[in-house]
């Protein structure tokens, strides 16, 4: 078999999965596309390599973070980072009502990065480590992102009388 | 449930009520052929040590090799660091960007070279005054969609660029939050017929102000330092038609910049030359 026929066979048997995740990330249908088609263009150019790994198909759905993010790395304004972060990953304040209609849209609002980290931390269940490697930044980074992140989520629901009373803890 | 719990439960939702589109194979095989060549270019440009590649993932290979996870030396999948800050330009030397490709195939390239020592690569090479607080830039692309709505990123209404300059150039005069500086105008530049415009932009956004989606990525004019908000963005454009696919030559500036750093600014982008590879 060739890598050509390898690399459609893997496409076919992975394209819903992978889709879905790009959806996630992209936070549209139309982002996810090309994103996924960016993606696997990108994954073809290497995949006599990626083929001969022990899971290609993990390594793959991390490219599609990594494209994200490093797609949207434009307009240069400088992060400054928070002096407190509002809580840290792993933390949970309780939410007496939350109607899920209301959390992904939420989620599609955020910045890029922050949503990437989210994704792959709650959908993808990698460890701070794992985004860390692969989105190519420092734990650290991570995780202050996920904490913006959800700090932000957290506002936005209380803006819209979602989970009275919430506290970190 | 938490909201760990409750994002959980929301990214399972929405992925599963999701319908994949059918797979285009046959274009992701034929888009990596296309970045395999690109690739063999770069490091046939590096040893003849006459041209390089510029630009970052939109626009080259330079940050495809260092974003995506592990490295192209061996089965090692060491994570490549990311480039926080991106390299700078060497003046003098010619730079060669991919800008889009014709319809038919071949792919529109640009070759430009900067005098000064501060420009910064990026998607888009852009340059800063002394103390980073106001910049300037240009860019060479072949736009896809530009922008609507409010402009901003996140705001993700766009329509579709026209397919003559003259048309994209009135879609240009219309983008949002913008005024017109200058009309509309015939003109030659970079050895073509083009029709120039320029616009003032209110850029300011939550993240940043996108122009357009180019047919390698976004292109954004928002740059400003920690704790200063977005300035007006004074932008000329020039579009002209690339073997009928049109191209937009752009250079915009903080409506601060000082002049020293828009004449560096207007050299660069003088030097721009556009050809079908």
């Amino acid at each position: 078999m060739t890598d050509e026929e390898d690399f459609a066979d893997f496409v076919a048997a992975r394209w819903t999965s992978l889709y879905r995740l790009a959806y996630l990330l992209a936070a549209s249908p139309t982002g996810a596309e090309d994103l996924l088609q960016t993606t696997l263009e990108k994954a073809y150019v290497r995949w006599g390599r990626i083929s001969r790994m022990e899971y290609p198909e993990a390594y793959v759905r991390r490219m599609l973070a990594t494209t994200l993010v490093s797609s949207r790395r434009r307009a240069w304004t400088r992060e400054q980072p928070s002096e407190r972060l509002p809580e840290t990953l792993g933390e949970s304040a309780e939410l007496e009502v939350l109607d899920h209609c209301l959390l992904w849209p939420l989620v599609c609002a955020l910045p890029e990065r922050q949503r990437a980290v989210i994704v792959l931390r709650y959908y993808e269940g990698l460890s701070e480590a794992q985004i860390a490697e692969a989105l190519g930044c420092a734990r650290g980074t991570v995780k202050s992102q996920s904490s913006a992140a959800v700090g932000a989520l957290r506002r936005a629901l209380a803006a819209a009388g979602v989970g009275e009373g919430v506290s970190t803890s | 449930m938490s909201l760990d719990e409750d994002l959980r439960a929301t990214f399972m939702r929405e992925a599963e009520r999701r319908t994949a589109p059918p797979p285009d194979v046959a274009g992701m095989i034929s888009g990596g052929r296309v970045r395999r060549r690109r690739r063999n270019v770069v490091r046939l440009g590096a040893v003849a040590a006459a041209t390089v590649l510029v630009g970052s993932t939109a626009y080259g290979v330079l940050q495809v090799d260092l974003t995506a996870p592990g490295t192209d030396q061996g089965p090692a999948s060491t994570p490549s660091p990311v480039v926080e800050e991106p390299p700078g330009l060497e003046p003098g030397r010619p730079y060669r960007m991919v800008v889009g490709s014709l319809r038919s195939g071949p792919l529109i390239e640009a070759e430009v070279t900067v005098d000064s020592d501060r420009w910064v690569d990026g998607d888009f090479a852009r340059l800063g005054n002394s103390t980073g607080t106001t910049w300037v830039g240009f860019g060479v692309y072949e736009p896809v969609r530009l922008a609507a709505g409010t402009g901003c990123v996140d705001d993700r209404r766009m329509v579709m660029s026209e397919d003559t300059p003259d048309a994209v150039a009135r879609q240009l005069a219309g983008l949002p939050r913008s005024e017109v500086l200058q009309a509309p105008a015939r003109t030659e530049a970079f050895g073509r017929s083009a029709v120039h415009l320029r616009m003032r932009i209110d850029a300011e956004c939550l993240n940043w102000y996108r122009v357009a989606e180019t047919e390698r990525g976004a292109r954004g004019i928002t740059y400003t330092a920690p704790g200063v908000a977005a300035l007006n963005v004074i932008i000329d454009f020039w579009v002209m038609g690339v073997d009928g696919t049109p191209v937009i030559v752009d250079q915009w500036r903080n409506a601060d910049a000082p002049a020293e750093i828009v004449y560096e600014a207007t050299r660069a982008r003088e030097s721009v030359t556009i050809f079908v590879d």
